[in-house]
């Protein structure tokens, strides 16, 4: 087994990819799939450390089968948002809408 | 173990699980609109049920509500900041929920639309009841998937359907950060209770770890308060819904994130050690003053309300940055803190007015446009007097509500000896008259434009919450002693955790 | 060391190189699909650190059902409007974004393995991954099953409510207008 370090500065680094992703592109199906990394991140972390010498926390499991679930609706509810847009613009290019850039 | 603590919850959420299915019936008994009155009598049980709290919290100070005993498993935690914070939830959402059933009924969909507003109301009452910062999570995020769909409700257009996936996404991001938050802070002390974490967190040293989750924390919540880096999504989505929805939205849902600051902030990371008030202060000041210079700029109504909530926003922060800086004394962060939430009071009362009477000018005129809505007010003079008390008491007039809040905030600051975020605040609450003003002179006095001349007053259940929310507005204004004793005793809740 | 060094640290780099594909790949079938591969290489990443409940929901839902989801709504849109043009302006205007990211990714990374590590712990754990955990798998199970169902259940609850608040919001989206009766 590696250290929790490693974990940790995976966890990060994908946090870091999907603010990365957030703040620079510019297709609605690609800021989905950041929001969707940021999730990750957070269940990596809370998996790694929650798994500690003194034994196996199950409430972090817990945390993270719960976040799944609800982390899935969002990104339905996204999904179905993206095919709305898209019926109005015929395009995912945020460029190209009125009130979407930030 | 107290039930009581539960009706708040489950009579909006079996509410909002019955009315989709109590409407096929009454569709087949041919009385379909049945279900709006069904659903503002729920909204009123919710309304009750909160108050009826009020009792026991006063008097035990903090209740519980398990079923697996805590700190392992998840529970329900009320104290006087809780309650405070449904109690002003409730009293809009009910409000509106009467509003609704002028307001929108030419649109279709109609049951959903009342069961994601109770849902709605049932969520944010359960973010500011959980006690475990892991349940509060999943609150949020219910409570966000609700007003998600809310804004986007009228989805035939392209305005509410952008805006809402503008707000889906920024808001989704915030929940994230605050999951990575909730990690970290899980991975520091191995619980998410709030006691426990406070216990854990009570002889912490200054790290820089700790500096990052306070700061993720803030982000997290800060995007559904609108703090000004983050503040984007709030003047699309709050001007693209339904006006019912806007109100909910600036009046209450943006509350829970400054809830989420106060209340976490804290209880987890102790003032005297880790000193984040001042930077709270500065984004306080700066959120004030962004929103009112482009407030200034705006010719949409309810694009500019949306950015006076920013506004407002910053005033409340205001006031909770003194309590949590080092060294302020008791007394001031008391005071502040008080006038924090008292405001949070008054800006759903005010904002949720002015919002609702936005809504009534629209219903009738169908433009938000201020200078086709020159001289409406002249057509419509029930509604166009709730305006104007509203804008008057946003403007922070002697005598109405919106002053005795803004003054406990100023004078919170002047006792902590912080003056410079006293003057800040002093000098953008009088900037902002200028823009109240604008508004009453264009709404009211201007003179009404010829294509008005079939405008009438808006129907009975869009006034009756106007109304009530003007007589709100006097009664606080001139009787504030019960508000702020309980403002007050929320903030020492709070503060003596 | 030896060969479990070795697989898990190719895990790791796995997901990071999945990441930054299903971010930066064109073509969004195929940024999907690497999606598809970062939480598949995510969910072994959980069963290796004895998290096999959260492995397989993670491999059902986000590797699976969100994958779908994700394919079916890029199938209703026209082929040529999914995919960005590959530009150099792109690229340039992709430099901030790219330094910001090092820069947050650094940081993050210096203060987690770092001071974060160090901090005293409340309850006395000490949070290091050690080479030998027992892996009690059958009671481990267990504990999560009673830890979600019992412990928790107030959040599960919760989650059931907030699925079915998405479920209405998805029904009030695709929602069909009803014809005015004249």
């Amino acid at each position: 087994m590696i250290g929790l370090n490693w974990y940790l500065a995976a966890s990060a680094i994908l946090y870091s990819i999907g603010l990365y992703c957030l703040a620079t592109k510019r297709n609605l199906i690609k800021m989905i799939i950041g929001v969707e990394i940021l999730l990750n991140a957070a269940h990596l972390n809370f998996i790694a450390l929650s798994t500690t010498t003194a034994g196996l926390d199950p409430l972090a499991r817990t945390y993270v089968i719960v976040s799944i679930g609800v982390g899935a609706g969002v990104i339905a509810l996204a999904l179905s948002l993206t095919l709305l847009v898209y019926r109005h613009y015929r395009t995912l290019d945020v460029r190209k809408m009125r009130r979407l850039k930030w | 173990m107290m039930q009581e603590i539960l009706y708040p919850l489950l009579i909006p959420f079996l509410g909002a699980i019955a009315i989709p299915l109590l409407s096929i019936i009454l569709r087949k008994m041919g009385i379909e609109r049945a279900r709006d009155y069904i659903a503002a009598v729920i909204a009123l049980g919710n309304i009750v049920s909160v108050v009826n709290l009020y009792q026991t919290v006063s008097t035990q100070g903090t209740i519980t509500f398990y079923l697996f005993e805590p700190p392992t498993g998840a529970c329900l935690r009320v104290d006087m900041l809780s309650w405070f914070m449904s109690l002003v939830f409730s009293n809009l959402g009910f409000l509106v929920t009467i509003y609704s059933i002028a307001y929108m009924e030419k649109d279709t969909g109609l049951d959903k639309y009342y069961a994601l507003l109770l849902a709605l109301i049932g969520g944010m009452n359960l973010v500011v009841y959980a006690g475990d910062l892991f349940t509060l999570f999943v609150a949020w995020e219910l409570m966000s998937l609700s007003s998600y769909t809310l804004v986007s409700f009228r989805k035939e257009t392209w305005e509410p359907v952008e805006a809402g996936f503008k707000y889906l996404i920024m808001s989704a991001f915030g929940s994230a950060t605050l999951l990575y938050a909730i990690s970290l802070l899980y991975g520091l002390t191995g619980t998410l209770n709030f006691e426990a974490l406070h216990q854990a967190l009570l002889s912490t040293e200054a790290n820089p770890s700790l500096y990052i989750i306070i700061g993720m924390l803030v982000i997290g919540f800060g995007v559904k308060a609108s703090i000004v880096p983050l503040h984007t999504w709030l003047p699309d989505a709050h001007p693209a819904a339904p006006s019912s929805i806007s109100a909910m939205l600036s009046g209450v849902v943006i509350k829970t994130g400054v809830y989420g600051i106060l209340r976490i902030l804290l209880l987890a990371f102790p003032v005297t050690v880790l000193d984040y008030g001042t930077i709270i202060a500065v984004f306080a000041v700066l959120t004030m003053t962004v929103g009112n210079i482009m407030a200034l700029l705006q010719e949409d109504i309810k694009r500019l309300l949306a950015y006076s909530s920013i506004v407002n926003i910053g005033y409340i922060f205001a006031g909770l940055s003194v309590g949590m800086m080092n060294g302020v004394g008791e007394a001031a962060a008391t005071i502040g803190v008080a006038g924090g939430l008292l405001h949070i009071l008054n800006h759903s009362i005010m904002k949720g007015m002015l919002f609702l009477c936005a809504g009534a000018f629209i219903h009738e005129l169908g433009t938000r446009n201020l200078d086709e809505l020159r001289g409406i007010g002249r057509k419509m003079p029930v509604t166009a007097f709730c305006f104007f008390m509203g804008c008057l008491a946003i403007a922070g007039v002697p005598g109405l509500n919106g002053f005795v809040s803004k003054f406990m905030i100023i004078w919170g600051a002047v006792k902590g000896k912080q003056l410079v975020l006293a003057a800040l605040t002093l000098i953008n609450s009088a900037f902002s008259v200028a823009y109240y003003l604008r508004l009453i002179h264009i709404i009211i006095f201007a003179e009404p434009r010829k294509e008005m001349e079939h405008i009438r007053e808006a129907p009975l259940p869009i006034l009756i919450p106007l109304v009530i929310l003007t007589i709100q507005i006097l009664f606080i204004g001139i009787w504030w002693e019960p508000a702020v004793e309980i403002a007050e005793k929320a903030a020492e809740a709070v503060l003596k955790m | 060391m030896g060969l479990e060094f070795v697989v898990e640290v190719a895990l790791i780099v796995f997901l990071i190189m999945f990441a930054l594909l299903a971010v930066e790949l064109k073509k969004l079938a195929y940024a999907v699909a690497s999606l598809g591969l970062m939480s598949t290489v995510l969910s072994i990443i959980f069963y290796i650190l004895y998290a096999p409940y959260v492995a397989v929901i993670n491999l059902l839902v986000y590797a699976g059902a969100v994958i779908v989801l994700f394919l079916a709504v890029l199938s209703l849109m026209k082929p040529g409007e999914e995919e960005g043009k590959g530009k150099m302006y792109d690229i340039i205007a992709e430099i901030p974004g790219g330094v910001l990211f090092i820069i947050i990714a650094v940081i993050l990374v210096q203060i987690l393995t770092t001071s974060y590590i160090g901090i005293q712990f409340a309850y006395g754990k000490t949070l290091n991954l050690p080479s030998l955990i027992p892996p009690q798998m059958q009671s481990m199970l267990q504990n999560v099953a009673e830890s979600t169902w019992r412990v928790r259940v107030i959040d599960v609850l919760i989650q059931a409510m907030a699925l079915f608040v998405a479920g209405l919001g998805v029904a009030v989206l695709f929602r069909r207008e009803r014809r005015e009766k004249e």
